[in-house]
């Protein structure tokens, strides 16, 4: 098995489209310079285009100025072995019971009778939360079943689930979105909260806090912005920080801060560098934690709400010292 | 005077070696300047920026300083439905004779029938007009044969090849096994191959979206996947690769055993018992160039059998100490009443200590673990809410409390 092979290249996928195409109608020169552009990158459509154009590929033939494909039928290729194998270690997964039960991973594992590629008990999660959901859970696979499909059909949910703060909550809900965290092994439902058939805001709900998931039958007709919903309770902030390299600061931090939308330039003055980088205000407290995890290595320079409650915290911290 | 010929520049490559660490650089760090890239020619740099910049057309940002122009792949992992650097798997040079033989071969064996190697070279050139010696055809029907494209039967002597019968979307339950791939593709191993099977997949609009998400991850695929390959058949391995902490080259022999991965660092390890040392280490995955099988191991159940016994009291990756542990206290003051979500963090996050509540707002964390440095981090964040830390390295404690002072030099008492 190759791992790294043109057969799932973008060059070929982008000849497939237009052999598609070509199929269908004959294709102009300049048909086939736009599909190349839409379907591989930029400056792709510079390689792929001539050789198709000039019959060196043996893939088209001209006739009156219009390209027609030599091949007869759309191109359609099976799966290879490294793709099943891939698919037979995701099945394998603890957090592909929320997707699907064993017996229904047994037909698609008999569908694909090959050996996984990889052991997933080969990998294990050293810093992991301890309490993550729970996939084997048949209740929470079903909710989230439902919800998955909600989100695709754009059906109204009635959920009951217990917030933040212990308090139970229920209301009408608009499913969006999915959001995975890797590092607290969680899944939360972006969705707006609907009062009489209105967008009122937008919520954010543990999967793994939900008690109750009922599909209402209604069904939301607008297209509902979840995002445009969000800002409304919050908004992107930048932290500027100032970094020393000391204790390989500088590689943990940007590693660590690898995820986060950021720009960083170094002071060739100070030697120091000097990192902004994009939150959502909503995770303003996350970030903080993190910041204080690196210590005098790194300094936050702004914004002001960060810095203040650097400063509380620290303060805090040198008074309880002083006991 | 010797004039050397520049090779010619091209979008697709040969192996992912030279672009996975300018990749790397440009996204994790993104403020590096021509010059900064020393290590291999200026020339050498132009080419995979200006690779990379195709490719990544939508996520670049440019700086520039007296230095010169420094180059940035710019993402928020949070907001993206699908991981932009799967795009350098999908890169791979090719000869004309793979590309024409892809889409002429299976357009011919769509119509499932079977057909000799012979059979298919004579229906080339008569039906395509694509002329192709008999041993070029061969060695592309064993080369698909070996992939899984293609099904082979034995007819007397002969070999007839056809198309396999296993599609992505004719498996089982097709719109929930998409879900399960677009999800499965941004966070397990290999994750680039379930996007190749997404790329098949028309119109599809993934609903998931990914937090502390180290995109990063998937330029190390190959090195992480041949790992799981050798650990399955037990081998005995040949690494080398450069460190992330010192740039330093290195090679050794040894048997990776097992990967760890940090989801708060975003690192991620593999295990291996180094035989000239006997002992144990961790090797950073994205420090690793090169892997290749030695021989078979035939003590790799022992080895793993030790790897195993220092998971309970492992804080993270060091194995420094491991024949001894530190004990750790930690008093912490929180507030009963408005503070549960604090205790719920420790409890969360602490591993395998214990929390006891010695009083009201007064708790006490032990936990004993191999190198109690591994998590001077973890309790920095909890600044403002410790009381007291003892314990059996006093350096850690020492450190901590100088830490503590010099943030406080740093930040002042306010305004």
């Amino acid at each position: 098995m190759e791992y790294f092979s043109e057969i799932y290249g973008e060059y070929y996928r982008a000849v497939a489209a237009v052999l598609s195409c070509a199929l269908k109608a004959p294709l102009t020169e300049k048909d086939i310079y736009n599909i190349i552009r839409q379907n591989a990158f930029e400056e792709s459509a510079l390689y792929i285009a001539p050789k198709l154009i000039s019959g060196e590929w043996n893939l088209l033939r001209q006739e009156n100025g219009l390209f027609y494909p030599v091949t007869k039928r759309e191109a359609r290729i099976p799966m290879t072995h490294l793709q099943k194998a891939w698919l037979l270690s995701v099945l394998e997964d603890k957090r592909c019971s929320a997707f699907f039960d064993e017996s229904e991973k047994d037909e698609i594992r008999d569908s694909l009778d090959l050996t996984p590629l990889y052991d997933n008990d080969k990998i294990a999660v050293v810093d992991a939360c301890a309490d993550g959901d729970s996939y084997s859970d048949s209740e929470y696979c079903s909710n989230f079943r439902t919800i998955l499909n909600a989100i695709r059909t754009k059906e109204i949910l009635r959920i009951l689930y217990t917030g933040g703060k212990g308090t139970k909550v229920w209301g009408s809900f608009l499913p969006c979105r999915l959001e995975y965290s890797n590092r607290d092994d969680k899944m939360r439902l972006h969705a707006v909260k609907l009062h009489s058939g209105k967008a009122v805001f937008a919520s954010t709900i543990n999967l793994g806090r939900i008690e109750k998931v009922i599909p209402s039958g209604e069904f939301c007709e607008k297209e509902i912005d979840i995002d445009k919903a969000a800002k409304k309770r919050s908004h992107t902030e930048t932290a500027v920080i100032e970094l020393t390299d000391q204790r390989n600061a500088l590689e943990r931090f940007m590693v660590q801060f690898a995820s986060y939308d950021k720009h960083t330039r170094h002071d060739g003055d100070t030697d120091k560098y000097i990192c902004s980088v994009s939150y959502n205000s909503s995770d303003e407290t996350e970030l903080l934690i993190r910041l204080l995890s690196f210590g005098p290595v790194i300094r936050v320079l702004s914004p002001d709400s960060l810095v203040t409650e650097m400063r509380r915290r620290i303060n805090r911290q040198f008074e309880l010292m002083g006991r | 005077m010797v004039v050397r010929a520049v090779s010619e520049y091209r979008e697709t490559i040969k192996s992912l070696d030279k672009v996975r660490s300018y990749m790397r650089d440009l996204y994790i760090y993104g403020f590096r300047t021509r010059r900064d890239f020393s290590a291999k020619s200026a020339r050498t740099y132009d080419n995979e920026r200006r690779r990379i910049e195709n490719w990544l057309r939508d996520y670049i940002t440019w700086d520039y300083s007296s230095k010169g122009k420094s180059v940035c792949i710019s993402v928020d992992s949070s907001k993206i439905e699908r991981n932009p650097l799967f795009v350098v798997w999908k890169s791979k040079s090719f000869t004309d004779n793979d590309i024409t033989l892809h889409f002429l071969l299976s357009d011919i064996l769509s119509d499932c029938g079977e057909y000799s190697a012979p059979a298919l070279t004579e229906k080339l050139s008569s039906d395509y007009d694509a002329v192709f010696d008999l041993q070029t055809v061969r060695g592309k029907l064993r080369e698909y044969e070996r992939e899984g494209i293609l099904s082979v039967r034995k007819d007397g002597k002969t070999l007839l090849y056809s198309l396999s019968d296993c599609y992505f979307d004719s498996l089982p339950y097709p719109e929930r096994l998409q879900n399960a791939c677009a999800f499965f593709s941004e966070i397990t191993a290999g994750g680039y191959i379930g996007s190749t099977l997404m790329d098949s997949v028309r119109k599809y609009t993934s609903v998931f979206r990914f937090k502390h998400h180290f995109i990063a991850h998937t330029l190390d695929d190959e090195i992480l996947l041949r790992l799981l390959s050798f650990i399955r058949e037990k081998k005995l391995c040949a690494i080398s690769g450069t460190s992330r902490r010192t740039g330093q080259d290195f090679s050794m022999t040894a048997v990776p055993l097992r990967i760890l991965v940090s989801v708060q660092s975003g690192r991620r390890y593999v295990t291996v018992y180094t035989s000239p040392r006997n002992r144990l280490t961790n090797l950073r995955i994205d420090s690793i160039t090169d892997i290749k099988p030695v021989a078979d191991c035939a003590d790799f159940d022992s080895y793993e059998q030790a790897a195993s016994e220092h998971t309970p009291r492992s804080w993270g990756v060091s194995l420094d100490g491991a024949h001894r542990s530190e004990q750790v206290f930690v008093r912490f003051y929180v507030d009963e009443e408005k503070e549960q979500y604090v205790l719920q963090r420790i409890r969360r996050e602490g591993r395998s200590g214990e929390l006891t509540r010695l009083d009201k707002n007064i708790y006490l964390y032990s936990v004993e673990v191999y190198d109690s440095h591994e998590m001077t981090p973890w309790l920095r964040s909890f600044m403002g809410r410790i009381l007291e830390i003892e314990g059996t390295n006093r350096q850690v404690i020492d450190w901590f409390w100088q830490d503590i002072k010099a943030l406080h030099d740093m930040y002042g008492e306010g305004e």
